[in-house]
């Protein structure tokens, strides 16, 4: 396990999201309602498009460009529902965000 | 000079080889699925990223590219010809393999059919058959125009080598100054063509709505036309919303007398955005009306539609967000 510092939580307040290259992992970083971060592949499992150029509203994430649906919550698809965002490990400390990306290989859909 | 470079996918053993070509066009021509929608530099569908190698951008400006993907180092296939041989990488789709593979061909006008104060229908004759799918566009290639233009075909595939483009004189634009004042029947042009994903699927079991806008017309006549001829869609309904501005802007009228079957088989349901004294049909935005219309059961349709995008914007959000319409029941392609 490699965690790796990505940001403090300063530059993510909540219902904001971020998309950074770690490791070279594009990963995107969430502010849920709530507090809580979570850090999912970068990507869009449809076309490779950068998730951050969405919308996200603290609850769900919405890809900028054929609308699809995602919980913020648990990186599931909820329109198409068949779909999932791969989930980096976060981990709290000191104020800092940090990610461990190893082992973590982005979904993408066959079509 | 060597103008043929070869291209490898990295990862996959896939290669092929460009010459005068765009990354993308090549691409396709050569059967891959290289993923795209616009193929004009709107929608940033054809990003792949450079692993080594150079290219050339046709327009480093094109809106389809963030900043932020640019820094990525991700490039647009449609904006880019290679200037060596590349390595790059970028995930392939079968769903992207042409069903017909696009060809550069002459074409010549033969007919501009007025329509409306703003829309014409332009015919295009070529030597080989136009294979295409409904719904799908083509680039056209006008004399002394820089840059490629998309239009959607409006005919039937079956009519042998003709292309029909169905296009909105847009005041100040430079291909459509070409296409309405300058270019005379008889005149040469190149279309590079097919392309597009928002074609009819015959084999889909649910009933057919189809959207335009502007002229987001020609490729849902098309996608009419077909459906209607089907014989896999013989029990489908067909319902088709038009939206325009005003009445002087519909010619919906025009287009049904001109093919009984489509007026036979299909409910056509024109509506204006602007309330006009006199109008006794349907009026506001077409995504309003349509859902007014349609009322339920939204998830039981196929939804084809092409417009402005402020138009097909609201769509989507409409028929995904709102009404949870399984996204791969609405096809369009789009053009930003």
């Amino acid at each position: 396990m490699a965690f790796k510092k990505v940001c403090t939580l300063d530059d993510l307040w909540e219902g904001e999201m971020e998309s950074y290259s770690v490791n070279g992992q594009e990963v995107l970083l969430l502010s849920l309602e709530g507090g809580d971060i979570r850090a999912y592949q970068g990507m869009c499992p449809h076309q490779d498009i950068l998730l951050v150029e969405g919308q996200f509203d603290g609850k769900s994430l919405i890809c900028r460009a054929h609308q699809w649906v995602f919980d913020a919550k648990t990186g599931t698809g909820i329109n198409p529902d068949d779909c999932q965002l791969a989930k980096y490990p976060v981990r709290i400390e000191n104020e800092e965000i940090f990610v461990d990306t190893e082992g973590v290989v982005p979904l993408f859909t066959p079509v | 000079m060597n103008n043929s470079f070869s291209i490898k996918i990295d990862g996959t053993g896939e290669e092929f080889s460009v010459a005068n070509d765009t990354l993308l066009g090549a691409a396709l021509r050569q059967g891959l699925g290289f993923p795209y929608e616009c193929n004009s530099g709107g929608c940033g569908s054809c990003m792949f990223e450079v692993v080594s190698g150079d290219v050339k951008e046709l327009w480093p400006d094109a809106p389809g590219l963030s900043a932020r993907a640019r820094e990525r180092g991700r490039r647009l296939a449609c904006q880019c010809e290679p200037a060596s041989d590349c390595v790059i990488k970028v995930r392939l789709k079968s769903d992207y393999v042409p069903l017909h593979r696009p060809a550069r061909v002459t074409a010549t006008l033969v007919e501009a059919r007025k329509l409306t104060h703003d829309l014409t229908e332009f015919c295009f004759q070529t030597p080989e058959p136009a294979d295409f799918l409904p719904g799908q566009f083509a680039l056209l290639h006008l004399p002394s125009v820089e840059g490629a233009r998309a239009y959607s075909m409006s005919n039937l595939p079956a009519d042998g080598g003709t292309w029909n483009f169905i296009i909105r004189h847009v005041p100040k634009g430079r291909g459509t100054a070409v296409l309405f004042t300058q270019l005379k029947t008889g005149d040469q042009i190149k279309i590079d063509g097919p392309y597009g994903l928002a074609y009819l699927r015959p084999e889909s079991p649910r009933d057919i709505v189809c959207i335009g806008g502007g002229s987001g017309l020609s490729p849902m006549v098309s996608i009419v036309r077909a459906a209607v001829r089907d014989p896999r869609l013989i029990d489908r309904k067909i319902t088709f919303f038009y939206g325009a501005r005003t009445p002087n802007d519909l010619c919906t009228e025009e287009l049904l007398a001109r093919d009984p079957l489509m007026a036979e088989r299909a409910t056509v349901i024109p509506a204006i955005s602007t309330p006009t004294e006199g109008w006794q049909g349907e009026q506001g935005f077409i995504h309003e009306v349509m859902q007014k219309k349609l009322a339920a059961g939204f998830e039981n349709y196929e939804f084809y539609c092409c417009g402005p995008p402020p138009m097909t914007d609201a769509i989507q959000r409409l028929l995904l967000l709102d009404k949870r319409v399984p996204a791969q029941q609405l096809h369009f392609d789009r053009f930003y």
